[in-house]
């Protein structure tokens, strides 16, 4: 089970999602090709991988003794689904409001009803 | 998707009746949603601004037993609005604004500050541009953008939030698809 909340926490930081960027166009990095790519010093990197993997965003395995990182579809689901629900939501508000305007015309559109309830 | 200067490429939203999209743009600081509605400009301008109309429709896609226990809203320049909803496993939701710019039945823009569980607002808030076009057949096409100041905690601002998901948005879409 992946915490949604650490997932939308750990894409919320502009350096992580650089990484996951670079990550998707390189296919497979390590944490020296991150640093070339990204301009980021080393320490920051591996601070932002260590993060990234903990929200399944990024796997890594071990290449004799090279580290190499990719995308793990997991993290990134959690956050599409996320996202769909963010999107849905706006679907049903536009929905109900294009039957309520389409069933409901103002009969008198010019006056003010500028008070609260 | 490394510059953010890219901007958002109208022509990829659907306009269609019924049919809602939220494009983010390519650095996560705004998104823009187009919606057809099937009014003219002055029936839609009411519904995002009477609190009558928007009480039936804002809090639709809720989860079941929300509640929405204020509801106010006045449409003019420099006037506010209020809303606040009550939603079961998040608990209370705020929506405060300031319409910066008032043009009826054409465009309304705000300034809007979200607030969950309770506080004050505070920080810079999202700006909001609406615009509501009339098409030929006496219907209605909207365009919502929303621009997002950066984020300053993703787990509380649920709008920022989405923002912050673009790229991985991106990558996801071809990780699933391809």
């Amino acid at each position: 089970m992946i915490d949604t909340e650490i997932v939308l926490d750990a894409v919320g930081e502009p350096n992580r999602r650089r990484l996951l960027e670079l990550l998707h166009q390189q296919h497979e990095s390590t944490v020296s090709e991150l640093v070339a790519a990204s301009g980021l010093r080393q320490p920051q990197v591996s601070k932002h991988l260590k993060v990234l993997a903990g929200a399944a965003l990024v796997a890594v395995r071990a290449d004799g003794r090279h580290r190499r990182y990719r995308l793990d579809g997991r993290g990134l689901r959690v956050a599409h689904e996320w996202f769909a629900s963010f999107e849905d939501v706006w679907q049903a508000r536009f929905d109900t409001l294009d039957a309520l305007v389409s069933t409901d015309p103002d009969p008198v559109p010019e006056h003010s009803r500028g008070d609260a309830p | 998707m490394t510059d953010g200067s890219t901007p958002t490429d109208l022509s990829t939203l659907d306009g269609r009746r019924g049919s809602t999209r939220i494009e983010i743009s390519d650095d996560g600081s705004s998104y823009t949603c187009v919606r057809t509605f099937g009014a003219p400009p002055e029936r839609v301008f009411r519904a995002f601004t009477d609190p009558e109309d928007l009480r039936v429709w804002f809090p639709s896609g809720a989860p079941p037993g929300s509640e929405m226990p204020v509801c106010e809203s006045d449409p003019v320049e420099g006037g506010r609005y209020h809303y606040e909803m009550i939603v079961p496993d998040f608990g209370p939701m705020a929506w405060h604004g300031t319409y910066t710019h008032v043009d009826r039945p054409d465009r309304l823009d705000a300034d809007e500050w979200f607030v969950m569980g309770g506080g004050d607002p505070e920080g810079p808030p999202t700006a909001q541009i609406l615009t509501f076009e009339p098409t030929g057949d006496g219907f209605t096409l909207m365009t919502m953008r929303v621009d997002m100041p950066e984020p300053e905690d993703p787990e509380e601002f649920m709008e920022q939030s989405a923002a912050g998901l673009t790229s991985s948005l991106a990558t996801m879409d071809e990780l699933v698809s391809g």
